[in-house]
């Protein structure tokens, strides 16, 4: 049987990586979503092939429950991170988060679907959970962080 | 065997254990044992109306998390098309990019098994992504020389006798001789298209300089290759399978 086009070392040699973000952080909002996006390009060493981005998506209903995704080829995700989220490892150890921050890493036995709880990500706001992802993902940031545009008077984010 | 009535109730039991539910500001947030591709687990929130009337919604958590995840179905007329017909089997409404069914407070339990019946189907269109596509075979090929430290690249262009170019698979350099080995992954995306491959590597190899070491890589996990196809190849190539990669290991190794 195939395996799929990435792998766990893929992966790794990713994450491992020296990486950069020059763009500004801004977000787009649209009046057919209910939620606010942005998506910035990782600078990333040449050896790397494949255009790598970082996907940040806020529920503008929910603003605690937004989610971080580092892409490859606008398809992969390399690892991401889901703030006060669902999740349970179905394929691994079985543990469950309920409305709880976990960040899937990629692995080749369970592509995508395994999850652990982030021993560097404690902010709260928006921002701060960007720049401790940032730091766990080593992505050096150099641009301007402007806040999500959220409705008046949710609770909870910059 | 096990009685029906005792299945079924395991099942609920699984269920009962498996829904969790907090209170969050307006909303009720139910955490349901169903899974997304990636083993989160699917959420609805439940809001009360007017007149003994819920709403169940998904607060557009389901396309939010295929946003992220690089698939933006409301920028596609297409996919946001396909979202509608998931969602109208149950009722479902798509309203700013949330999944929504309203009722009366005594239908609740029908309303959150319908909205999470089609935010469980929707979010599987990931499944349909780049990237749950299997490694190419070439990719795989490739691999497979560089575990034994034969040096490789990928998609190496080559220009045929006529002038004609052409992009070839992989070239290995040879173990023994440092003698370029060109190879052509077959592996067509479907089997109908199994004889457009073979003439067009037929008519690459006959194109391209004769004295150069040729492979045609063939998959033949998933397709049975015709005996005259086979032929053809033999005449301007050396013949290899996917099932028997030891021997173009072995032939790379020697060459």
């Amino acid at each position: 049987m195939p395996r799929l086009a990435i792998t766990e070392t893929d992966c790794q040699q990713i994450l491992g990586a020296l990486k950069q973000i020059e763009a500004n952080i801004t977000w787009t909002q649209k009046a057919s979503k209910a939620w606010v996006t942005c998506r910035v390009p990782i600078v990333v060493p040449s050896d790397i092939k494949g255009r790598v981005e970082l996907v940040m998506t806020v529920n503008m209903e929910e603003p605690s429950k937004f989610s971080f995704s580092l892409l490859l080829n606008n398809a992969h995700r390399i690892t991401g991170l889901d703030v006060n989220g669902s999740h349970i490892n179905k394929c691994s150890d079985g543990q469950r988060w309920d409305h709880q921050t976990h960040k899937h890493s990629w692995s080749d036995t369970c592509p995508g679907g395994h999850a652990y709880t982030p021993p560097d990500i404690s902010g709260g706001s928006v921002e701060e959970v960007f720049r401790q992802f940032c730091t766990e993902s080593k992505i050096a940031f150099t641009g301007a962080f402007l806040p999500a545009p959220l409705q008046p008077g949710l609770r909870g984010l910059s | 065997m096990i009685a029906c009535q005792e299945a079924v109730e395991k099942a609920l039991e699984e269920l009962r254990v498996g829904f969790r539910c907090a209170r969050l500001g307006q909303r009720l947030e139910i955490v349901t044992p169903y899974l997304h591709p990636d083993n989160d687990l699917v959420e609805v929130f439940i809001e009360e109306l007017a007149s003994d009337r819920v709403k169940v919604t998904d607060l557009g958590e389901t396309l939010r998390r295929l946003e992220t995840l690089g698939m933006d179905v409301l920028a596609s007329p297409k996919r946001t098309f396909v979202v509608q017909q998931i969602a109208s089997r149950t009722h479902v409404t798509l309203s700013r990019g949330r999944l929504e069914k309203e009722g009366a407070i005594h239908q609740v339990g029908a309303l959150i098994l319908d909205v999470v019946a089609a935010a469980h189907a929707i979010s599987d269109l990931i499944f349909s992504s780049k990237a749950y596509e299997p490694a190419t075979l070439a990719q795989e090929a490739g691999e497979l020389l560089q575990k034994s430290e034969i040096h490789v690249e990928y998609n190496v262009p080559v220009v045929g006798s006529t002038g004609k170019r052409y992009r070839v698979s992989l070239k290995a350099l040879g173990a023994r001789t440092g003698g370029e080995i060109l190879i052509e992954a077959m592996s067509p995306a479907e089997e109908r298209l199994m004889t457009p491959v073979v003439n067009r590597v037929f008519r690459m190899w006959s194109d391209v300089n004769t004295a150069r070491n040729k492979v045609s890589l063939l998959n033949d996990d998933y397709f049975s290759w015709r005996q005259e196809d086979l032929s053809l190849l033999e005449r301007v190539s050396v013949i290899r399978t996917w099932s028997t990669r030891e021997a173009l290991l072995q032939y790379v190794t020697a060459a």
